[in-house]
């Protein structure tokens, strides 16, 4: 099994649910630790960012994840039906403000860009798709 | 996440073990502000066994660091593996936190 599907309704578990699914597979394949760890860190992010933002407006929604180990990366799909949101377009946060002047924003999309390889996002129809891809074994 | 407190002199230290993130981080949130909510209640966070931090993670430390800054109590963190430690620099948060090598030190600039 070199790839899972996770579908998630309902915020309550559903960033666990992702996560052991990711684990059990990591396992299986043998993925480098500081690789899964990545991986894991961006997927709390951007599933966070999806169940707080998209999930707010009282109408069902669905989130579908798909996980996958391929040869030389690991990669995971995130597709809602939610309103549109680009992380991508999301301000950097600034890292050197005081502690009285730091805020907490932004920084959930900052770690999901420096700790990935790469992310796409696009925008299609009525659904966001974002691409995370972490190299297994970085030089 | 598992969390493990005691008390050192006047100091609480609690010892956190897994991952810090969406899901664990409001537990540490909510144990940091009851003891910071006592007056001049420190803390140690000992981050030994600590796996990874998500801005969840990071966002309950800034707060507490910023409730200490803004009164007589202390946090200070120890223990940050190499992994945690590049987590830390990659959100800017090196200097923003008392941080120690060993939990014995981190006592002793908390007391």
């Amino acid at each position: 099994m070199r790839r899972a599907v996770v579908s998630i309704t309902r915020a309550e578990g559903a960033v666990e649910e992702v996560q052991a699914s990711l684990d059990g597979l990591a396992a299986h394949h043998a993925v480098p630790p500081d690789a899964l760890c990545d991986m894991q860190i961006a997927l709390d992010e951007a599933l966070t960012n999806i169940l707080t933002h998209g999930f707010d407006d009282g109408e069902p929604h669905r989130i579908d994840v798909t996980l996958a180990i391929e040869p030389t990366v690991i990669r995971a799909e995130i597709e809602d039906d939610c309103v549109a949101f680009d992380p991508l377009s999301a301000a950097a946060p600034d890292l050197t403000a005081s502690l009285k002047e730091r805020r907490l924003g932004g920084l959930g999309v900052h770690f999901m860009r420096r700790l990935m390889s790469d992310v796409g996002y696009e925008r299609i129809g009525t659904r966001n798709r974002l691409v995370l891809r972490r190299v297994l074994n970085k030089g | 996440m598992e969390m493990h407190e005691e008390q050192v002199g006047g100091v609480t230290a609690l010892a956190v073990k897994g991952r810090l993130d969406s899901t664990t981080a409001p537990v540490l949130g909510a144990r940091l502000e009851s003891v910071m909510a006592q007056p001049g209640g420190s803390v140690v966070v000992d981050f030994a066994n600590v796996e990874y931090v998500s801005s969840a993670g990071f966002r309950v430390l800034l707060i507490a660091a910023k409730r200490a800054d803004e009164s007589a109590s202390r946090l200070v963190l120890a223990g940050l593996s190499a992994k945690v430690r590049h987590l830390f620099d990659l959100g800017g948060f090196l200097d923003l936190f008392s941080i120690t090598a060993s939990r014995e030190e981190a006592l002793k600039a908390a007391s």
